[in-house]
């Protein structure tokens, strides 16, 4: 699904006044929002405890062996 | 981020995601996997295609469907997803060959902007790990999600 940003124009009169609102549609909020948009599908629990890519898993453990990871980054919250 | 995407579908763990691509060579799904390594609370982010019929996962696969950005940011909302869930671990990422490693730098450095406000990102060379710099060669990545 493609997520297209939209901008709906609408006004009303006020005392004479055409006063715009400019509303945003909840596809635009979610677009501009960081917070990502995902939809929760039980169908893929099946996959749960399964190694998907088990060689790709392999190589990435042979490259962890004896590397020295960064210092973790303390959250500021 | 602001970046086109594929809608995303995760499992209730938010562990394992899965989206169509859609180009060219018609729709491909996808299947990225957070799968737990050796290493506690150290992840590797797995990503490849599901076979229509089979349903087997291939990191090998090759779908030139013309839309590699938008796969790549669809893989960094994935990132975002998993460290809202888990702000304590660490995701490594390499691509199944030195080319998709590229493909992964390459990746970064076009997200580098938005994504840096939000993660801290670690190249790695050796058995070391660097702050990522644009430019540089890595043989992995590590991302640490940023809370403010």
């Amino acid at each position: 699904m493609d997520l297209k940003l939209e901008r709906n124009t609408k006004g009303f009169w006020h005392n004479g006044n055409l006063c715009k609102l400019h509303i945003m549609t909840k596809v635009e909020e979610l677009n501009q929002s960081k917070k990502p948009i995902i939809a929760i599908d039980k169908s893929l629990n099946k996959y749960q405890g399964k190694t998907l890519f088990p060689e790709k898993l392999a190589l990435a453990n042979e490259q962890l062996q004896g590397v020295k990871l960064p210092p973790k980054m303390k959250h500021s919250s | 981020m602001k970046l086109d995407r594929y809608h995303l579908k995760a499992d209730e763990t938010l562990s394992v995601f899965e989206f169509i691509s859609n180009g060219p060579n018609g729709a491909i799904r996808k299947i990225i996997d957070f799968q737990p390594t050796g290493l506690p609370g150290l992840y590797n982010l797995a990503f490849g295609d599901k076979h229509p019929t089979t349903g087997e996962i291939d990191d090998l696969a090759i779908s030139n469907n013309l839309d590699t950005d938008k796969v790549l940011a669809t893989v960094v909302t994935a990132l975002y997803a998993f460290l809202d869930k888990y702000p304590e671990a660490l995701v490594y990422a390499i691509g199944s060959t030195p080319a998709r490693t590229r493909l992964y730098r390459m990746g970064i450095t076009r997200f580098y902007k938005e994504m840096q406000e939000d993660f801290y990102l670690f190249g790695r060379i050796g058995k070391e790990f660097y702050g990522f710099e644009i430019g540089k060669e890595y043989e992995g990545f590590l991302a640490q999600r940023k809370f403010m």
